[in-house]
C-alpha cells in the first residue's frame, strides 16, 4: 500500500491522513537491533504487524521502541508498497524509550 | 563486642574500607540536564548538550522545538521524574527485581535459603533468618549484607544506585563496574549464650550441646559477581526475536500509561509553553550554561504545573508511569539477562564460626540463569576447617551441591508479591565432623577457661541429603521480604536420623529505604 500519513504543517499535529486508512509501521538502526515491543494508537494496543486504521480526530499514537545499542541512530518508520515514510529518526535512548506522535484523519 | 574472626576479619574490614575509599572514584551516568534530549555524543544529533555551546542567537527554531517536544520519550522520562520523583522509580526498580541475597549462606546455622543467590544488594540488607539446614546446631542469625560502592555513594550523598539498563554498558564509568560486583557479609548470632562456656554434664543431651555458643559473631564472606557480557553488535543480532509476550504485555502497559499522561496536557497550552521556552533559549539570558540549564529547570517546572492545573490526578497519572516503566525495564532486563549476559556467576568466601566446632571456611561458585519462567540458582561449594587442632580427621570437612528454581506469582504491581522456591541440596561428610569440646580446665590461679579438646564425632562422615519448599512473601514498597519453609533432610551434620524443619526469617533490603 502507499504511504498513508503526510507530514502536518500544524504545530501541534505530526501527521494527517484519511480516515480508514489502514498504516502499517516499522523500525529499523544503524545496528540492525531495534524493535517495536509495543505500539498503542488512540488507547487501542496494537499487536504484531503492528497495522492500525486511521480515526476521525487527532488521535495519539504511542511507540515503545527497544534497542540494545543506546544512541544508535533509530528510525520509526511507515511501512509503504516499495517505501519507507520516516516518521522519527533519533538517537535512541534507553530510559526514554517511547516516542508519541498525533495524527489527525479527516 | 567481641568478635571471634580474629585476624581474618580484621582483613575483612580493611578489604571494606578500601573497597568503600575506591568506591569514590566510581561514576555512574544519568542525565546531565533536567529537560530536553540530549545527544550525549551521538554523531550528528542534536540535543541541549549541543546547544548549550552555540550562541543563543545561532540556536535555530526547529532545534530548540526537537529538544524540548514532550513527546520524546527522554522529556516524558524527564517530566515524571520531576513529578514523582526519581527516587520514587528507583524505589520501584528496587520492588521489582527478586533475585537479591539478602540472608546468610546455606551452611549457616540460621537460614532459610538453600542456595545463595546471584546478586547481592546494592547498599545494605539485612536478614534474620531462625533453624540451620544442613547444620545440627540452629539458631537464629542476623546478617548484614553491602556493597562497598552503594555505601561509599551513599556516605558521598550522591545517588546511591543509578539504574542502567541491562546493555547500557557506559552508563557506569569502568572503576565503578568492576567495584559493582563486590559485596561482603556479616552474620551475628542473634541468641547467643551467656558468653560463659558450660561444662556439659551428665544429664545433658546432645542437642544441648551442641548448641551451645559464646560466639556473637556467626560469620563472615565476601563475594564477588561476574557478568561475561556480549558484543554490543552481536546482542543487536536477533535482538527482536528474544522479546516474549511478558514483556510485550508489560510494554503495552507502559506505552499506555504514557499516552495517558500526554493526552492530559492541553495543547494550546503546550504550544505557547513551548514558543515562551524556544524564545527565551534563544535570548541572551541563557547565553552561559547556568542560565540555560536555569531555564531548562523552570521550563520543566512549568509543564508540570501547567498539566497539574489542568488535571489534578497529573500527578496520579505520572505514578502510574513510573510503576509501568519501571516494570517494563525490570521484566526486559530480566528476561534479556542471559541473551546480554554470556554468563552470571559469583564466587564467595565465606568463614563459618559454629558452636563447639572448629572454625571452617567455604568456598563457594555461584551459577544463575533464567531460561523462561522459573529463575535457576546452582552452587557447588566445599568446606574446610580452619585448623583441626590435634586430630586426625580430614582438613577438608564437606562437599556441597545444591539447586534451587524459584518462580514469582500474582501481578506485577500487587500488594504482595508471593514467590515459590523448591530446592536440592546434597553434601558429603569427607570424615567424621570435628568438635571442640569447652574445657572445664581453668588456667593456674585464673578464673580463665582454657581452650577445650578437638574430639571426632563418630559416625558422621557420609552424604547428606535434603530437599526444601519456600514461599517468600514480598511487601511491595517496603524491601521486606518473609521466607518461610520447610526442610526435610536424611540427617544432618552432627547427627543421623531424618529431620523435618520449619525455617522462617524477616530479610529487609535497605536498598529500598535509601531508595525513599
Amino acid at each position: 500500500m502507499a504511504c498513508k500519513l503526510a507530514k502536518s504543517t500544524k504545530s501541534w499535529v505530526d501527521f494527517e491522513g484519511k480516515i480508514g486508512d489502514q498504516v502499517q509501521l516499522g523500525v529499523s538502526s544503524d545496528s540492525g537491533g531495534a524493535t517495536i515491543v509495543s505500539a498503542v494508537y488512540d488507547g487501542t494496543t496494537l499487536s504484531a504487524p503492528w497495522k492500525f486504521t486511521l480515526s476521525a480526530g487527532s488521535k495519539f499514537l504511542t511507540v515503545l521502541v527497544d534497542n540494545p545499542v543506546p544512541r544508535d541512530w533509530t528510525t520509526i518508520q511507515e511501512i509503504c508498497n516499495g517505501g519507507r515514510n520516516t516518521l522519527k529518526h533519533y538517537p535512541f535512548d534507553p530510559y526514554g524509550p517511547t516516542q508519541t506522535f498525533i495524527i489527525e484523519a479527516q | 563486642m567481641h568478635f571471634s574472626g580474629g585476624e581474618d576479619l580484621r582483613w575483612t574490614f580493611a578489604i571494606v574500607i578500601f573497597g568503600i575509599c575506591a568506591s569514590c572514584f566510581a561514576r555512574a551516568q544519568k542525565y546531565a540536564y533536567p529537560y530536553g534530549i540530549e545527544a550525549q555524543g551521538a554523531a550528528g544529533a542534536v540535543g541541549v548538550d549541543t546547544l548549550i555551546k552555540q550562541s543563543p542567537e545561532n540556536r535555530s527554531s526547529d532545534d530548540l522545538k526537537n529538544v524540548l517536544n514532550i513527546r520524546d520519550g527522554t522529556n516524558v522520562t524527564k517530566l515524571v521524574f520531576f513529578v514523582s520523583g526519581y527516587k520514587s522509580f528507583m524505589r520501584a526498580i528496587e520492588n521489582d527485581r527478586n533475585d537479591i541475597q539478602t540472608g546468610t549462606s546455606p551452611s549457616s546455622s540460621g537460614t532459610t535459603s538453600i542456595v545463595s543467590k546471584g546478586v547481592a544488594a546494592q547498599v545494605l540488607s539485612l536478614a534474620t533468618e531462625n533453624g540451620a539446614l544442613s547444620r545440627t546446631d540452629t539458631k537464629t542469625v542476623s546478617t548484614f549484607r553491602g556493597n562497598p560502592t552503594g555505601i561509599a555513594r551513599l556516605l558521598k550523598g550522591d545517588e546511591v544506585f543509578p539504574y542502567c539498563a541491562i546493555y547500557d554498558f557506559a552508563c557506569e564509568s569502568g572503576l565503578a563496574r568492576i567495584l559493582d560486583g563486590a559485596s561482603f557479609s556479616v552474620s551475628f548470632n542473634t541468641t547467643p549464650s551467656n558468653g560463659t562456656s558450660t561444662a556439659p554434664t551428665a544429664a545433658t543431651n546432645n542437642s544441648q550441646v551442641l548448641n551451645v555458643s559464646t560466639k556473637q559473631v556467626a560469620g563472615w564472606g565476601v563475594r564477588y559477581d561476574f557478568h561475561v557480557r556480549k558484543r554490543p553488535a552481536d546482542i543487536a543480532k536477533d535482538y527482536g526475536a528474544q522479546f516474549k509476550d511478558t514483556v510485550r504485555t508489560a510494554g503495552a502497559a507502559y506505552a499506555l500509561a504514557v499516552q495517558t499522561l500526554l493526552q492530559k496536557i492541553p495543547q494550546a497550552q503546550l504550544t505557547n509553553w513551548e514558543a515562551k521556552y524556544v524564545s527565551l533559549l534563544q535570548s541572551g539570558e541563557t547565553a552561559d550554561s547556568g542560565g540555560f540549564t536555569k531555564a531548562l529547570s523552570q521550563a520543566v517546572s512549568d509543564l508540570a504545573d501547567l498539566a497539574q492545573k489542568a488535571d489534578p490526578q497529573f500527578k496520579t497519572t505520572s505514578d502510574l508511569v513510573i510503576t509501568k516503566m519501571s516494570s517494563y525495564f525490570v521484566s526486559r532486563d530480566k528476561l534479556l539477562a542471559d541473551y546480554v549476559n554470556k554468563v552470571t556467576f559469583s564466587v564467595s568466601y565465606d568463614d563459618t564460626l559454629p558452636a563447639n566446632q572448629p572454625n571452617q571456611s567455604s568456598a563457594k561458585f555461584i551459577l544463575s540463569a533464567r531460561p523462561k519462567v522459573a529463575q535457576i540458582t546452582g552452587n557447588g561449594t566445599i568446606e574446610w576447617y580452619d585448623q583441626i587442632l590435634k586430630s586426625n580427621v580430614s582438613r577438608l570437612r564437606d562437599a556441597q551441591l545444591a539447586l534451587e528454581l524459584d518462580h514469582t506469582f500474582g501481578k506485577t504491581d500487587a500488594q504482595v508479591n508471593p514467590s515459590l522456591s523448591a530446592g536440592y541440596y546434597f553434601q558429603y561428610m569427607v570424615d567424621n565432623a570435628l568438635l571442640t569440646l569447652p574445657s572445664t580446665a581453668l588456667a593456674p590461679g585464673t578464673s580463665i577457661p582454657l581452650p577445650g579438646n578437638a574430639s571426632e564425632l563418630l559416625n558422621t562422615k557420609g552424604a547428606i541429603h535434603l530437599g526444601q519448599v519456600k514461599v517468600t512473601f514480598k511487601v511491595r514498597n517496603s524491601g521486606i521480604n518473609i521466607p518461610l519453609a520447610l526442610t526435610f533432610s536424611n540427617r544432618t551434620d552432627l547427627i543421623k536420623g531424618t529431620d523435618v524443619r520449619g525455617n522462617f526469617g524477616l530479610t529487609y533490603n535497605l536498598d529500598s529505604l535509601f531508595a525513599k
